[in-house]
């Protein structure tokens, strides 16, 4: 009996938290807004509140289940890699440009994912960036962030 | 503004027919399909760029080349949808759910051979609608209020009902999340900025393309990245034509469902203000419910990716009815080419079918010849798209980040939205993990701007009394009934499974005896 008894389950808690916690700092942030400019958003708040406490109440605290197969040490990492490569794109685009920066982030994402050959991921990073290049860049002229080097603009 | 004659029609047909007017439709066809299917660059966007350079082919080589842009761009947003799990556009959200999965099944070539089956016949219904009813339809779109819309809106919230699958709970939990998120932004009473956290990139609430992105082709990398292939191991990849041509033949199977879809669009499209993003969903929840097979629906089902593409390409025909008959824009896109349009010195209206009839008839036969075109061209550009699938992930997971991100990018420019494709990309991830609905959860965002506006607005025209008008009590109703179906068809089900259950048991006892 003490196996089917209800108990809190931290992982279902995960997305019921963020929702929690983005509803919290979105009332803090709309705390001067008159009633005209909120009731819409109150009303949701109310209707995604009460969805919210079925959760709570059904899968948040509930009976556990059996563990599913987690993965394999060599694959724990993987998605934190697909997470900070994003990020450290992005923050560095503005420095390096868009060519160099989509350069060197796919030749090290190709590695850190398991493309052995050196050639192989610049040669490909090479191509995938220089197409994007031509596409985004003088096609459609589009504003990305840019790399002078002198009178070379890349 | 009345019916034409047959000479007029034949005219409007003959024009187009003329060389100089007909070259410029598979070259359209052809920029539509390879430049639509870049995720992010919707098909707003990319009519938006080829604009200016229409000024110099004069009125009717510009709206013809146009017309053909916006349905293959339509038809080619299924591609990286299918292929990476990519929408091309916001309306081929639901494609990704059935078309990624069977690319994950080895079956990418049969997926587009689906798509582009299911896409050409809901142009060609579309095109023929159109040509057919639009000097008489176009006027009841005035009909559609803000009381109209927001019953719409509503609808299309109760067809997620259909797709939340496992949990009921978190599914209307998921659609709830995505209405409140939609209220991030300046709301349009007051002009109050409501919770954009310090960020002028989230005045206008958070951009559609990037949470897109995130959710649909960014967090499928966190499960992508730990396998070796797109393509499970052990499942054989077969290439070439035949299986696309096996899937062009298997989407002939489904001609209710194609031609329903086909009228969902036409309907939605019809509507300003709407747009395909809804029409796909509606129509992708209702070929769920119609179904002898929903517990399938979402595993790689060919009836939803039917669905969702011949109702995809079968707005562009509704969507121009009120464009061409009215001078609404049912969408970004017709809004686009109304442009185009009027820069060319023609003002779309209620005039224009009596002022410009045989053009008008050109413009609409326009769109009938483009989506027969589709069926070659979209071939031969499928078999060459689905050589994707041999690409290993260690190269195809950096390279999928990297179109999301840029994607991103091309909508409004700005580095904060590649920021918010990661984000929403590990909240996806999230969501699908737990059992969520990231449908659902989409789908409220994408209304949740149109629902709060209309209410709002039928509120202050009409009262309480607005929802009580006739459209709109027909779409309250149709929503009841969408609410209550799935309910009905599991008893139904079940009262099924219990007869079969007892014939089976007399059966047996008659065996022993």
């Amino acid at each position: 009996m003490e196996k089917n008894k209800k108990r809190f389950n931290p992982n279902e808690a995960i997305v019921p938290g963020i929702s929690l916690l983005f509803g919290i700092a979105y009332f803090v942030q709309t705390a001067d807004a008159s009633w005209i400019a909120i009731k819409w958003a109150y009303g949701l708040g109310t209707l995604t509140g009460l969805f919210l406490l079925g959760i709570i109440f059904t899968y948040v605290f509930s009976i556990p289940v059996k563990k599913e197969k987690t993965d394999t040490p060599a694959n724990k990492y993987k998605p934190l890699i697909i997470l900070i490569a994003p990020l450290l794109y992005i923050a560095t685009m503005p420095y390096l440009g868009f060519a160099l920066s989509s350069f060197v982030f796919l030749t090290l994402l190709f590695r850190w994912l398991g493309g052995k050959s050196w050639s192989r991921n610049t040669i490909i990073a090479f191509t995938i960036t220089a197409v994007l290049y031509v596409a985004m860049v003088l096609l459609m002229q589009m504003s990305l962030p840019r790399l002078e080097i002198g009178s070379f603009i890349l | 503004m009345g019916i034409a004659s047959l000479d007029v029609i034949l005219s409007g047909l003959g024009l187009l027919l003329q060389p100089e007017h007909l070259m410029w439709l598979p070259l359209g066809m052809l920029a539509g399909l390879l430049i639509g299917a870049i995720p992010g660059f919707n098909d707003t966007n990319f009519l938006a760029m080829v604009l200016p350079f229409t000024v110099y082919l004069g009125p009717m080589n510009a709206v013809v080349f146009m017309m053909a842009c916006f349905c293959a761009s339509q038809a080619a947003g299924s591609f990286p949808a299918i292929l990476l799990n990519i929408p091309g556009t916001p309306s081929n959200a639901p494609t990704c759910l059935e078309g990624f999965k069977m690319t994950r099944q080895g079956r990418a070539g049969y997926a587009m051979g689906l798509s582009i089956g299911a896409s050409t016949v809901g142009g060609i219904l579309s095109a023929l609608v159109a040509l057919v009813i639009t000097p008489v339809v176009g006027i009841y779109a005035l009909n559609f209020g803000p009381a109209e819309l927001f019953m719409m809106a509503i609808f299309g919230m109760t067809a997620v009902g259909s797709l939340t699958g496992k949990s009921l709970l978190k599914g209307l939990f998921s659609s709830a999340l995505g209405l409140f998120v939609a209220c991030v932004g300046t709301e349009f009473q007051e002009g109050y900025t409501r919770a954009s956290f310090g960020f002028f990139e989230l005045y206008e609430g958070f951009p559609l393309i990037p949470v897109l992105l995130g959710v649909f082709g960014f967090s499928e990398l966190f499960s992508l990245v730990g396998e070796k292939n797109l393509v499970a191991e052990g499942i054989k990849k077969v290439n070439g034509f035949g299986p696309i041509i096996e899937g062009l033949k298997a989407s002939m199977k489904h001609k209710i469902n194609m031609v329903r879809s086909g009228l969902i669009g036409i309907l939605v499209g019809l509507i300003p203000g709407t747009g395909a993003a809804i029409a796909t969903w509606v129509s992708y929840g209702q070929a769920k419910q119609w179904s002898k097979t929903p517990d399938k629906f979402g595993t790689g089902h060919d009836e939803g990716l039917v669905a969702a593409d011949a109702c995809n390409n079968g707005v562009p025909g509704g969507a121009l009815i009120p464009t061409v008959t009215l001078g609404i824009p049912g969408s970004g896109t017709t809004l686009v080419i109304m442009a185009a349009l009027m820069i060319n010195g023609v003002t779309p209206g209620p005039s224009f079918f009596g002022e410009h009839a045989v053009e008008a008839y050109a413009i609409l036969f326009s769109l009938v010849v483009a989506n027969i075109l589709l069926l070659p061209i979209g071939l031969v550009v499928a078999r060459l798209a689905s050589n994707v699938t041999s690409v290993p992930n260690k190269y195809l997971v950096p390279i999928i980040a990297l179109f999301c991100l840029i994607g991103a990018f091309a909508s409004r420019q700005m580095l904060f939205d590649m920021y918010l494709v990661v984000i929403f990309g590990v909240f996806g991830a999230l969501l699908t993990r737990f059992g969520y609905s990231v449908p659902a959860f989409l789908l409220g965002l994408l209304l949740g701007p149109l629902a709060e506006r209309n209410f709002f607005w039928a509120v202050e025209i009409g009262g309480i009394d607005s929802f009580l008008r006739p459209i709109a009590l027909v779409i309250f109703i149709a929503t009841i009934a969408v609410l209550a179906l799935p309910v009905i068809l599991a008893k139904m089900v079940r009262s099924g499974k219990t007869a079969l259950s007892g014939v089976e048991t007399i059966e047996n006892e008659d065996e022993n005896s």
